[in-house]
């Protein structure tokens, strides 16, 4: 599965939607499901395993975003790899989001 | 719901079925059966028969026997699919075994489905059904497809009258937009200015196909009607900025780099959001010269801040040109799937310069690099040479019919701009647009828009921001200069232009006389005058005033020198 979610941490309410390989328009059904039931206080997006990212999956992250800004929740990406790290770079996306 | 049930839902009048089995005694069977559910049935009693029978009735459905005589049943099929072409026509394989390579073998040479002998009418009714089925999807599908493709083809012709057939043929300019579907989601718009810079915008649409378009008409209709009133870069991506935002769903956005080439000035004003780097090449010592990164985020997320779109400003020489991309030239990939990738990029472009023709070889070598592969995403290619001579000024087309009686004319327009609004309001564009409303000056526009923008530059960078013109002398002063001047603006409490014309027409000459006055200190004209005979070099600072007054038939600096008087003349 190119998405995956874990179950909430009930600790810091936060889940965890890992993308690997494409992240791209194919798999937008998928990594709406992840979040779309769920009312975290914050969302990581793991892109390690992700291999490519394109312009939908930049607007796939914003679609996340109103989704987190109505319970005013926290987005974190983490660990994207280079190539994917330079398309948040050039889409300026450390404006709206954490990248770490 | 019993089959029955589902069989009378879907009855099969004007349909034709072949059955083709050396066998008279289940021919007759399958028949019986088949006639009860509606369907018209031939028969054939060996391959060869079969084939004939299919090319003269197209039945939709064939039952035929594995093993005949004079053609079997597999090369029938293949016959029959070969001459079947993209016709529906499911087929199934009657077989008396049960062997995997018999029912493998089938299904390669193109049947849909097998029965083994002996089988019950129960089983036949039930793969009728099925096949039913399979019938109603394809046809939904393929009706949808044939929408879809009508659909494209209508928005293809819109998106060429109105997006590209507005663009100008600029000398030298070389594109490449090759769409991943058939309608792309990447857009390239040029337009003059009324003083004969040339604007540039490059756009990728979010995704590709036409949903990634929607936003190119309201895109151009914005760049045309904004550089054809001559605002400047920053003003007409702020406008784009704002109206995508109010149009565009969230998740969907425009990625865009935009240029303003001015040969007057002979510079390149350039602007990247979203896009992969802007390359400046120098085609005579055949190197890259420099790059521009995406400093913004691409356009219809958020409504854009003025002070957030800032254009970097450079001159050019004659043999310097630019490259543009989108990201579907670096993510376009080969039958491994290997991206072609910034190396490659890089290294097709330093080729190119070597052979003259940098975007010749970079499009070939990308285009080998895909051979055949289907494109992820569109890609787009320009490369805008920079021209010493103005090429606006060429194809000024004077239409008569637009000249309107100017005869005894006097007419006087003014505007003053206080405080914040220096900031905000740009008073050129609205001038112009009154000139044009009042007079239409034909080909003096460009005079006129030339003479207006940098008095009223001058008036409001050196008299109201009190910004030293010297910072201007080299080429990366330029940068501070305008991150000081949008510092200043953004603070500015005090500060006062007012920009008067006058027009009055006299014996078939027409007479505009424009008036800047703003509430700085002023400058001695005379004696800058004198230090610039002075300098051997024309320096980069102070281009702006000997171009007016190449222009202008008289300019008058009055004392304190805080108050310009030009005079324009033209012949009616």
């Amino acid at each position: 599965m190119p998405v995956q979610v874990s179950p909430m941490d009930t600790k810091d309410q936060s889940i965890v939607v890992s993308v690997s390989g494409r992240f791209d328009y194919s798999v937008h059904k998928e990594f709406r499901n992840s979040y779309i039931d769920v009312n975290a206080r914050s969302y990581r997006v793991d892109l390690s395993k992700a291999e490519y990212m394109d312009s939908s999956a930049l607007g796939m992250l914003l679609l996340l975003k109103e989704h987190a800004d109505k319970s005013s929740a926290t987005i974190n990406i983490c660990h994207p790899q280079p190539m994917v790290r330079k398309v948040l770079e050039i889409a300026n996306f450390n404006r709206f989001f954490k990248i770490s | 719901m019993s089959l029955d049930d589902l069989l009378g839902g879907t009855n099969g009048v004007g349909k034709t079925a072949l059955v083709a089995d050396d066998d008279q005694l289940f021919r007759e069977v399958v028949s019986k059966v088949l006639a009860l559910h509606d369907y018209q049935v031939i028969e054939g009693a060996n391959g060869q028969e079969a084939v004939d029978l299919y090319q003269r009735h197209h039945p939709k459905l064939i039952l035929i026997d594995y093993a005949m005589p004079v053609l079997n049943g597999i090369d029938a099929v293949r016959r029959i699919r070969e001459a079947a072409d993209n016709e529906y026509v499911s087929i199934i394989f009657i077989t008396a075994s049960q062997d995997e390579e018999v029912l493998s073998a089938c299904i390669v040479a193109g049947g849909d489905d097998f029965l083994t002998k002996p089988f019950s009418p129960m089983v036949l009714r039930s793969k009728l059904f099925a096949i039913e089925r399979n019938r109603d999807l394809y046809h939904q599908v393929e009706s949808l497809h044939s929408r879809m493709q009508r659909d494209q083809e209508i928005a293809e012709q819109v998106f060429s009258k109105a997006v590209l057939s507005g663009n100008i043929d600029y000398p030298g300019l070389q594109s490449l937009l090759q769409p991943a579907s058939t309608f792309s989601g990447d857009v390239l718009l040029t337009a003059y200015r009324p003083n004969g810079d040339l604007n540039l915008l490059l756009g990728d649409f979010t995704g590709h196909g036409l949903a990634a378009s929607i936003g190119a008409l309201p895109l151009s209709e914005t760049f045309r009607a904004m550089t054809s009133k001559g605002y400047s870069g920053p003003e007409i991506i702020q406008q784009i900025g704002r109206k995508l935002c109010n149009l565009l769903p969230t998740g969907m956005f425009l990625s865009a780099s935009f240029v303003t080439l001015s040969h007057e000035m002979g510079t390149a004003s350039i602007w990247n959001g979203g896009l992969p780097d802007i390359w400046l090449l120098d085609r005579q010592a055949k190197k890259v010269k420099q790059h521009f990164t995406s400093i913004h985020p691409p356009l219809g997320i958020y409504p854009p801040l003025a002070q957030d779109i800032v254009f970097k400003v450079i001159d050019l020489v004659v043999s310097d040109s630019l490259l543009l991309s989108s990201d579907g030239a670096l993510e376009a990939r080969n039958y491994l799937g290997d991206y072609f990738g910034e190396k490659r990029y890089a290294a097709a472009v330093i080729e190119g310069l070597q052979q003259e023709d940098a975007f010749g070889v970079l499009t070939r070598k990308l285009h080998n690099y895909c051979n055949e592969v289907p494109l992820d995403d569109d890609i787009s290619l320009v490369e805008i040479p920079f021209n010493l001579q103005d090429p606006s000024r060429h194809n000024e087309s004077e239409s008569p019919s637009d000249h309107k009686s100017l005869e005894n004319q006097n007419w006087q327009w003014s505007i003053c701009l206080e405080n914040q609004s220096l900031a905000t309001v740009d008073p050129v564009p609205m001038a112009m647009s009154q000139l044009q409303e009042l007079v239409s000056p034909q080909s003096d526009s460009q005079r006129v828009f030339t003479v207006l923008t940098e008095l009223y530059l001058n008036a409001l960078d050196h008299g109201v921001l009190e910004l030293p013109s010297a910072i201007k002398e080299s080429t990366a002063g330029f940068a501070e200069f305008f991150a000081k001047k949008e510092s200043r603006l953004a603070t500015l409490n005090t500060g006062k232009v007012r920009l008067a014309m006058n027009f009055k027409t006299d014996n078939k000459i027409a007479l505009l006389t424009i008036r800047i006055q703003d509430s700085g200190k002023g400058f001695c004209y005379s004696q800058w005058k004198q230090s610039q005979s002075q300098q051997e070099h024309s320096p980069l600072s102070g281009r702006g005033i000997c171009l007016v007054e190449s222009l202008c038939k008289d300019l008058q600096y009055l004392p304190p020198g805080n108050q310009v008087k030009a005079t324009i003349e033209w012949n009616l």
